[in-house]
């Protein structure tokens, strides 16, 4: 699997989901270690690739760049995006962006070999013409957004840092609290926060995927 | 130069067009999908009206023959099942490319015999097909076939696989060529294209290039840029052979005992120098090279192909090398990269233009060659 998202944090959480089911993973912020990744796990496709975008415009430019290349490949495995909300109707964008890349006249030659996109209920296809193949693309938004959250948790703990901007509450925290150990940080908040809504509603996600190999 | 490309039907290629041909254009993708044979379309069509000969009057079309199999394989110039292949560039020069198991195309047969009579005419084949009469009658001189040995030449030849290539420009039938086993290439007629094609089985023979550029007073540019560049102090030829002179070794050494690396660049700074507002044609230029040859080889021919010096086609595997280009911003509406793919027996690609593609790299640390 596939887990685009926009930062750091988003991908240190994540990470944190994962090893505490017990699934091995890698981060890059290189679509060419994913590639390569790819290239590696073409014929096995349960190992969970987190791609870091920098960005959520980075976000829509790697997953236009991911449609096009495994439109190539025989074997592909899922992919699913995480997002904050407070980024507006995510899933709409995600689908207008993939949609206008597939009717980009110079990104699928000849011309009618552009795969078709379709909404689904929880995810986005796209449909390959050849062989019938289909990429599916989960969409999860995150309530509001990782880092607020985080400091809405975590605020009463550390109060000095209140008037801080969540990105900035938590890198103060990581580094006051936790020598700079921002994974050990994310571990830890994982633990304390696994009962919140929004974080229950991550895990189910992250783990109906990985439940949900081959169907859905 | 070339502004557009349309490919239909060649080899592996199904269709193909590029509506903008760039100065600098790289083919990149895995092996089998495509990038060969586009770079040999470009060449055939640009050197179609006249024969097929590069600059240095190496036979292409032979080249791509030989390297391909041989005439064993001519048939494959044309994509399976299709009956031809058509290369098409600036919506003008048409190349059209027809392979017969027997018979001539009807509608040109009356061409294709003639051009079979007149090679039988001007001794260049005979019946008895061979080396040695070929050789022999070269050497007694033109005798006059009798007008049956010539029918049965034509009968022979009707009745043998053939590949049978015709140049247009525009509607107008320029030239027209014929290719059966055990005869030499049959043309109608033959001189110099302005055009060098590097790569697999063509010999760029280095010490005729160097006479050339002594011959145009070139010599002394290629001189200049080795020493600056490669320490390289002077090139000298003696008993048939250049010998190189380089910068703290006492003895001269002959280039043949050189570095590949150290060819492969001298290759593209000659090729540089010899070129004028032609175009040229590089199989995987980086084969060889250490990534300070590579960088100097990628400032030099960008330099030239957005002067117009050259219009440049090239096929890569080297990431390095990509990115080498992408770095020189100067490159920025001079160069695009198509990205080639094979879905099945389908081959498909993509266009980037410059900044989608330096941006991809820079960003998102895309792997342009896919994966």
């Amino acid at each position: 699997m596939i887990m685009v998202c926009e930062g750091e944090n988003d991908t240190y959480f994540i990470g944190s989901i994962l090893k505490s089911l017990g699934i091995e993973y890698i981060i890059t912020e290189e679509l060419r270690r994913l590639y390569s990744k790819l290239r590696e796990i073409s014929r096995k496709t349960d190992d969970v690739i987190i791609f870091q975008a920098n960005g959520k415009k980075n976000v829509y430019k790697a997953i236009n760049r991911i449609v096009l290349e495994l439109k190539h490949q025989k074997n592909f495995p899922k992919v699913a995006v995480v997002l904050d909300k407070n980024h507006g109707d995510v899933y709409n964008e995600i689908f207008e962006k993939i949609d206008a890349f597939a009717k980009t006249p110079c990104k699928f030659h000849p011309k009618n070999t552009a795969p078709k996109i379709i909404k689904k209920s929880n995810r986005i296809e796209v449909q390959y013409k050849k062989g019938n193949r289909i990429l599916k693309i989960y969409v999860h938004e995150i309530e509001k957004s990782l880092e607020s959250n985080i400091k809405n948790f975590l605020k009463e703990e550390y109060h000095e840092y209140f008037e801080f901007d969540p990105h900035d509450f938590i890198n103060a925290v990581v580094n006051n609290h936790f020598n700079g150990d921002k994974r050990k940080f994310f571990e830890e908040v994982l633990n304390s926060m696994e009962k919140e809504p929004w974080v229950v509603e991550f895990k189910n996600f992250i783990k109906k995927l990985l439940r949900d190999k081959n169907e859905d | 130069m070339i502004k557009n490309l349309k490919i239909e039907n060649f080899r592996c290629i199904p269709y193909f067009e590029l509506e903008n041909v760039k100065p600098i254009n790289i083919f990149v993708g895995r092996n089998n999908t495509g990038k060969s044979s586009i770079l040999e379309a470009v060449a055939l069509a640009y050197t179609s009206p006249t024969g097929f000969l590069d600059v240095f009057g190496n036979d292409l079309l032979k080249v791509f023959i030989e390297r391909r199999g041989g005439f064993d394989n001519i048939d494959y110039f044309i994509r399976v099942g299709e009956k031809e292949a058509n290369i098409e560039i600036n919506k003008e020069i048409k190349l059209r490319i027809l392979y017969k198991e027997k018979d001539f195309p009807s509608e040109h047969e009356k061409t294709f015999k003639e051009l079979v009579l007149k090679h039988i005419d001007e001794n260049r084949i005979s019946l008895l097909q061979n080396v040695i009469t070929y050789w022999l009658q070269k050497r007694e001189g033109a005798e006059e076939k009798s007008d049956r040995e010539k029918i049965e030449t034509i009968e022979k030849i009707s009745k043998s696989k053939k590949l049978l290539l015709i140049a247009y420009k525009n509607d107008d039938i320029l030239s027209y060529y014929l290719i059966v086993k055990k005869y030499p290439i049959m043309k109608s007629n033959e001189m110099v294209s302005n055009i060098i094609f590097e790569g697999e089985n063509i010999v760029l023979n280095l010490k005729e290039i160097y006479n050339s550029l002594v011959s145009r007073g070139e010599i002394i540019n290629l001189i200049k840029i080795l020493k600056e560049k490669l320490y390289i102090e002077d090139l000298r030829v003696a008993n048939g052979e250049i010998y190189v002179f380089q910068e703290g070794v006492k003895k001269p050494v002959p280039l043949s005992l050189m570095g590949d690396g150290f060819l492969a660049l001298l290759k593209k700074i000659v090729i540089n120098l010899y070129i004028d507002k032609g175009i040229v044609i590089l199989e995987e230029p980086e084969n060889h090279m250490h990534p300070g040859y590579l960088e100097f080889m990628v400032k030099e021919l960008s330099e030239s192909a957005r002067e117009g010096k050259m219009q440049l086609f090239i096929s890569t595997h080297s990431l390095e090398l990509i990115e080498n280009f992408l770095e020189i911003d100067e490159n920025r509406s001079f160069l695009q990269i198509i990205r080639m793919f094979r879905d099945g027996e389908d081959i498909e690609y993509e266009i980037m233009g410059f900044d989608e593609a330096k941006e991809s790299v820079e960003e998102l640390g895309e792997d342009l060659r896919g994966i």
